[in-house]
């Protein structure tokens, strides 16, 4: 069952994924990015971390689609998207990119894929996962709350500064 | 009584000629599970409606729907039954498939949220061990089909309805995480059975009544959090009929829109059922052992949230509705400081 179950998230994933990169009409490439999020949500539940899945829901398809669903309306993107919004020199960067992926893919498979369910606690409550946090990773996890006040406070004082001039 | 049926050795499917294979059983008993909550859930939506309509009447000296059964009972039945045989009509410009999908959304992600709501012991479809923050997470599509339904109906009210639903929830969802969050910290457990179970033994054992008054805070400001992420009065701005019409449905009609209005009840239910379990003890007796058995835990989980619904529905017909700049001041400058001020304050206590 938790076989089938990953070849099912595992093809929605990617199709999502895929169609998210090459549907013209933006607010359908969000949506199908949430439905590739989700996939990846069942891929924790079946690593027994059901605490990532659902931190993971509540912020990717919570928050930050919302903030993407939001800007995207509020920058009037219609619906009829012409698909002409292209970067310039886009093939340069794809190549780049897909090298680096080429490199991460590469890299990946060398080190053994049988290592990474090993490193993750196997069990299914939510104290496991914040034992490691709060003592083994104290620190990056500091770093990282660190990195984003300071992204939350330049944010605050960025619109404070809009405001002081109009 | 639903997840003994679910997990013990299927006794009905074994009266079956043939042997179904073990992935297709579970198939069934899921589809079981889930049409039993689609239907719980939409009853109790349609009880939410009358009790709304009786309530809001009889503030007002009026009498309320009284024709249709004694005093009224099947008037939301048949208005079920009239919206359902309604023509649907959807707007010439709209993004059709999107305007199909987002009342389902709303919907769907309404009735997914029932299934790790504990009425009893053992009477919950699926005792998820994070359940709280599953509920958080499922939660969070009601903001998706509001902001879909609003775009995908081309129509400026609509969007700007689905824009104020969808900053209004984002930003509610802040305080009334921060507001769980202290639960959590005292019961160890995100699962709302262990939640249930942490404050059996009577009224005093609530979590609601722990370290005060920090937890009385903390459900004070769920209460008013929760409020809003359901888009009720004095926060319905989404639906402001004075300056948006009918805000994020404006172009819904017939089933399409019921589903809409059927969510926002289930909701309603929804938030009193998790207000309840979180600081007033669940199903759990107020009276220590006293009728704590058989069927009564069910009759206490309802008693509270139906308590707890009737105080939303009193608000609402109370008091005005409050400015888009009023509601984000609430949220950010009231709201959540005080929320870091419970949870800090339950901390320092606990480590003390």
């Amino acid at each position: 069952m938790p076989l089938v179950l990953f070849f099912i998230f595992a093809v929605v994933a990617v199709a999502a994924a895929l169609v998210m990169i090459t549907h013209k009409n933006p607010v359908y490439s969000v949506l199908f990015f949430v439905l590739s999020l989700l996939a990846f949500a069942g891929f924790y539940v079946l690593l027994h971390a059901p605490l990532v899945a659902g931190v993971h829901i509540v912020f990717y398809s919570g928050i930050i689609m919302v903030v993407f669903l939001f800007s995207i309306m509020v920058f009037g993107m219609n619906s009829k998207g012409t698909g002409e919004a292209r970067l310039k020199n886009s093939s340069i960067i794809g190549l780049v990119a897909s090298i680096v992926l080429l490199a991460l893919f590469i890299s990946f498979i060398k080190s053994g894929v049988d290592d990474m369910s090993q490193s993750l606690p196997m069990s299914d409550d939510i104290k496991s996962p914040g034992d490691l946090l709060f003592k083994k990773y104290l620190f990056p996890l500091a770093i990282i709350s660190i990195l984003l006040f300071s992204a939350i406070l330049g944010s605050t004082f960025l619109v404070a500064k809009n405001k002081l001039k109009a | 009584m639903i997840l003994p049926i679910l997990n013990s050795e299927i006794t009905f499917l074994q009266f079956l000629p043939f042997d179904l294979p073990e992935p297709l059983i579970s198939i069934i008993f899921l589809l079981i599970g889930a049409s039993i909550i689609a239907v719980v859930a939409s009853v109790l939506a349609l009880v939410g409606v009358y009790l709304e309509r009786k309530i809001s009447a009889h503030m007002q000296d009026r009498l309320g729907p009284m024709e249709v059964g004694p005093h009224g009972i099947a008037q939301t039945f048949a208005d079920a039954i009239k919206l359902l045989i309604k023509e649907d009509i959807v707007p010439q410009d709209a993004d059709k498939l999107l305007h199909f999908i987002a009342p389902v959304m709303v919907f769907a992600a309404t009735l997914a949220a029932f299934a790790v709501l504990p009425f009893s012991k053992t009477l919950v479809v699926s005792d998820l061990n994070i359940g709280l923050l599953y509920i958080i997470a499922i939660s969070s599509f009601v903001v998706i089909g509001a902001i879909l339904a609003g775009w995908a109906s081309n129509n400026k009210w609509s969007l700007l309805g689905g824009m104020r639903s969808a900053a209004q929830i984002v930003s509610f969802e802040i305080p009334a995480s921060l507001a769980v969050l202290s639960v959590i910290m005292i019961v160890g457990s995100m699962n709302l059975g262990d939640i249930v179970e942490y404050q059996k033994g009577g009224f005093f054992n609530w979590i609601i009544f722990k370290y005060f008054p920090f937890n009385f805070i903390a459900f004070i400001i769920y209460f008013i959090a929760s409020l809003a992420e359901v888009n009720r009065a004095p926060f319905d701005l989404p639906e402001a009929e004075s300056e948006l019409i009918a805000g994020f449905h404006t172009e819904y009609s017939g089933m399409k829109w019921a589903m809409f209005f059927l969510a926002e009840y289930a909701n309603m239910f929804l938030v009193g059922v998790v207000a309840s379990t979180l600081f007033l003890g669940g199903w759990s007796s107020p009276f220590g052992d006293f009728l704590n058995s058989g069927p009564f835990p069910v009759f206490w989980i309802f008693i509270k949230s139906f308590s707890l619904i009737f105080v939303q529905i009193w608000i609402r017909w109370t008091l005005p509705r409050v400015r888009v700049d009023q509601l984000m001041y609430v949220s950010w400058k009231v709201l959540t400081p005080f929320a870091f001020v419970a949870i800090l304050g339950v901390g320092i206590w606990m480590v003390l």
